[in-house]
């Protein structure tokens, strides 16, 4: 599971041994939550899929799913998943952390 | 916080049978008439009029669609900005978890634009989608309600009207109740504006909204 972020967003989360993902209201018709998407670093047009500036998919946060997240309703429920309050990934979780 | 999501994601359901990619498309080219396609997973992009004049039929789970070349370009610099909003279309096409003879389409859209209501209009009229659900049997209703319809030029009752906001409703907000919709300004000026796009009449923003209440008050017939 991966959390995509710019640069600031990058050096506040990486600041605490935990990362601490916040919980906030996204734009368009979504529920309130922290967002993380399936979608590796590799992947074609990630920007336009999840549709968000490209400088918001310069640095990434990769941590194992244990599966405590919601999809998305609809069809990019494939692939985006959101907690309703703020999330937690401790270090035994924690995969990777830095550019993509 | 991060945003790690935009967009407004609009799902709708479609019979399985007959379903073209290639009708969206076509619908697409009477807004967009140089509007380029690019399957998800693909970095080049191409001309839909020139897609539609190959006899093969698409079979892509997850396409873009760009208003021009010039926005191809744009997305793939700068992902999502305000100077490109509106002017991509992103299409993702399953199988319907629920019914295995349908299939459902997700559109994700920036805003509900005058341009973009349109266009999903028109979308859903080349797909011929259907409403799930019985129709309401209404509630007794304040007489003037029906009447003021009527003055509006909507040329249907009260409860064809309750009908179209469920459908609306569910089809551009479904994971929202009427009352979260209604502690949302903004979503629900939007909501009022497709709502008056799709009933052909000049509803005010009060009427909409009090349908949208009343409409949740009608008992349903049991299944």
């Amino acid at each position: 599971m991966d959390h995509y972020t710019d640069q600031t967003g990058y050096q506040a989360i990486r600041a605490q041994i935990v990362w601490l993902f916040r919980a906030g209201q996204p734009p368009g018709n979504h529920p309130f939550g922290a967002y993380f998407t399936t979608l590796p670093r590799s992947t074609p047009n990630l920007a336009q899929r999840l549709r968000i500036p490209r400088s918001k998919t310069q640095f990434v946060f990769e941590f194992s799913d244990v599966g405590d997240l919601t999809s998305l309703p609809g069809g990019r429920g494939r692939y985006i998943y959101y907690s309703p309050k703020d999330y937690d990934v401790a270090q035994p979780r924690q995969q990777y952390h830095g550019p993509t | 916080m991060s945003t790690a999501i935009g967009g407004i994601d609009v799902t709708f359901r479609t019979a399985r049978a007959g379903f073209r990619t290639s009708a969206l498309l076509d619908a697409l080219l009477d807004f967009w008439p140089q509007c380029q396609f690019q399957v998800a997973d693909e970095s080049q992009s191409q001309g839909v009029v020139a897609l539609l004049a190959v006899p093969t039929e698409l079979d892509t789970p997850e396409f873009f669609v760009y208003r021009d070349a010039h926005s191809v370009g744009e997305w793939q610099r700068l992902g999502s900005s305000p100077e490109n909003a509106n002017t991509m279309l992103h299409f993702l096409i399953e199988d319907d978890p629920a019914d295995a003879k349908e299939l459902q389409v997700t559109l994700v859209v920036d805003d509900f634009t005058p341009e973009v209501s349109a266009i999903v209009e028109a979308l859903l009229s080349a797909l011929a989608t259907t409403g799930d659900g019985p129709p309401g049997n209404g509630v007794s209703s304040r007489i003037n309600y029906d009447a003021q319809l009527r003055e509006l030029g909507y040329g249907f009752d009260r409860h064809q009207f309750y009908d179209l906001l469920d459908e609306t409703r569910r089809l551009f907000y479904s994971t929202w109740t009427a009352d979260e919709l209604a502690c949302h300004p903004h979503e629900a000026q939007l909501f009022c504006e497709i709502v008056r796009k799709r009933c052909g009449a000049p509803v005010p923003d009060h009427i909409v909204m009090k349908g949208l209440f009343n409409s949740r008050k009608r008992k349903r017939p049991l299944a």
